[in-house]
């Protein structure tokens, strides 16, 4: 099985998401991100991204998730990383309800 | 109206069912149909091509998820809205394996709502790029077998 360059770099991929939670308060409260296989076995970075509740009671709450979404692609180099970018939301409200550690 | 947009349109009403409490198997449902419509949105553009009307539905039957899953990963079109629709089928096919099979993960209004508004989305860019050449041959690339 060919590993992605992104398993040796976590580094770099840490600092790129932190970097990008910070740009993205006060709509964005939390990034957290696992580097995986997907279904089909291809690897991928699983993006889950926790929405302020602010945010989320907004009319156009759909337009920021997609901004965000779309920031974090631009920022991430997930070619050259050898994966593939997922990215999941939730509301703030929603992960405390749950409290899925993955999440937290 | 197509089954595709039927499937869309059924995916936005479960995804927001049950204001207060929404029910795990009307979001799962939501998102596994928003694939859904995707998907036979794609499949039946590309059997559109098929001059024998009648041979149709079984050339749509040999499409294949995972085969599609592989042109769509591997699609780098410079044409932007043909990249996202690309993208957004890959997406969602992981999202429609979770939400189909994985009963470990919770699924939550805002999770659901924005998979539905993607599959919206590839809709919405797929109608501007169709008649192009290259979504044209993103089309025979989810047929033909050997993208990678």
């Amino acid at each position: 099985m060919t590993v992605p360059l992104a398993i040796s770099r976590q580094k770099e991929i840490a600092q790129i998401i932190s970097e990008a939670e910070a740009e993205l308060r006060p709509s964005v409260e939390r990034i957290r991100w696992e580097i995986g296989q997907d279904w089909t076995g291809d690897w991928a970075i699983f993006l889950r991204v926790v929405l302020s509740d602010a945010t989320v009671r907004r009319r156009n709450w759909l337009k920021k998730a997609r901004e965000v979404e779309a920031r974090l692609r631009e920022k991430i180099p997930a070619d050259e990383l050898g994966v593939f970018p997922y990215v999941n939301f939730r509301s703030q409200a929603e992960v405390e309800e749950l409290r899925d550690k993955a999440w937290m | 109206m197509a089954y595709h947009d039927d499937l869309l349109d059924q995916a936005d009403h479960l995804a927001v069912r049950d204001p207060k409490r929404p029910k795990q198997a009307n979001l799962r449902r939501a998102v596994s149909t928003a694939y859904y419509a995707l998907f036979h949105l794609l499949v039946s553009e590309a059997v559109s091509y098929w001059r024998i009307e009648r041979q149709r539905a079984a050339l749509a039957r040999s499409f294949d998820h995972r085969k599609m899953k592989g042109a769509c990963s591997s699609c780098r079109s410079p044409v932007a809205e043909l990249k996202a629709v690309a993208e957004a089928f890959v997406i969602l096919q992981q999202s429609r394996h979770l939400a189909d099979y994985d009963n470990s993960k919770a699924w939550t209004r805002v999770d659901a709502v924005t998979e539905v508004t993607r599959a919206r989305g590839a809709f919405a860019q797929w109608e501007r790029i169709k008649t192009r050449a290259e979504s044209q041959d993103f089309l025979l690339s989810l047929f033909a077998a050997d993208r990678r």
